[in-house]
């Protein structure tokens, strides 16, 4: 193979990539969680990635659990804003994974890393969420407020905390 | 002609066996082999909190944190790697001390030592009480390239920041 029939080849090797890469960002499970139900969730969200040559984006996906301890994705809220409010469905147990994705330019070197838990919202009661990622550390602090305004946090629970209903 | 990569081969042959390197097995051969290893250092400091709210935190962050498998892929337009990195954190409660041990495995690495169940130890911080309201913290960490994990582990330890260390940015 000569060096002409070498870049052709190279050329239409990138070009396939990028034909798999377009089609497989169409069937990616990427769509906006509707956030239609009462706002009971208040995500307080501060980033910092610590460089002017790096960034950090914050979001949050947004998983029901059924019985079976199997979860459905509904979506993804974009924690954009200092303050977002997400409505989740209360009784009902939901799985959320703050995810904090960065890039830097100067690198070209892309990171994205998460924070998971388990939350059934209880019908009456307010959580906010302090979700944030600061010179790359990031936390997730969940407080819950009850109807009479008493404050408590709560711990961060894994999918594996679920127990299945018979 | 004899290719540059079988070279390479029968000279890793040749000496490896002569530079045999032993790394440690377990937590306490960590430690007493940190002090001398070029790549490791060892850190020491004092926090105005009890053992056992550090013991808490630990037992709280390091399962959230730092049990954890990151993918890594590189590309370049000639190379193209990819690889997990899987942490393992393990904490040991007594009365007066707490121990946090980190162990590292990387998948499709060709090891030329023996890494432990686990992976191969990456850091371990002691925290001893000195009195009632006072902790001491040892840490035995790499010297280099891993500041936001202790970064990460000293904040946990004084209480200051409870953050878990981004590792993909290891």
């Amino acid at each position: 193979m000569n060096t002409r029939d070498y870049n052709r080849a190279r050329r239409l090797l990138i070009a396939g990539y990028a034909f798999i890469i377009f089609l497989a960002s169409g069937c990616a499970q990427v769509r906006p969680y509707p956030n239609t139900l009462a706002k009971n969730l208040h995500v307080h969200t501060t980033t910092d990635s610590g460089s002017m040559f790096s960034s950090v984006h914050a979001s949050v996906e947004v998983y029901e659990v059924d019985a079976a301890c199997k979860t459905h994705y509904r979506g993804v809220v974009a924690l954009d804003a200092p303050t977002v409010d997400i409505g989740l469905a209360p009784g009902r147990q939901s799985f959320l994974v703050f995810g904090f994705a960065s890039s830097s330019w100067l690198g070209n070197s892309n990171g994205a890393i998460s924070q998971a838990t388990l939350l059934t919202p209880r019908s009456v009661d307010i959580y906010d969420i302090d979700v944030s990622y600061i010179d790359e550390l990031y936390n997730v602090v969940i407080h819950e407020t009850d109807r009479n305004g008493r404050k408590r946090e709560i711990d961060t629970q894994r999918l594996s905390a679920c127990q299945a209903k018979k | 002609m004899i290719p540059s990569y079988a070279i390479v081969i029968v000279l890793a042959a040749i000496l490896l066996p002569g530079c045999a390197i032993n790394h440690p097995q377990t937590a306490e051969e960590f430690r007493q082999a940190v002090p001398g290893a070029f790549s490791g250092k060892v850190e020491t400091f004092e926090t105005p909190r009890a053992v056992k709210d550090i013991a808490k935190t630990f037992q709280k962050k390091a399962p959230e944190c730092l049990d954890i498998a990151i993918e890594t892929t590189s590309q370049t337009t000639d190379s193209y790697s990819h690889y997990t990195t899987t942490y393992k954190p393990t904490v040991v409660v007594s009365a007066s001390k707490v121990e946090l041990h980190l162990q590292r495995h990387i998948d499709n690495v060709v090891n030329i030592s023996q890494e432990p169940p686990g992976g191969y130890f990456l850091l371990v911080a002691d925290a001893y009480t000195v009195d009632n309201k006072t902790t001491r913290v040892d840490l035995y960490r790499p010297a280099l390239g891993f500041d936001v994990l202790v970064k990460a582990i000293k904040g946990w330890s004084t209480g200051d920041n409870l953050g878990c260390p981004d590792l993909t940015k290891i």
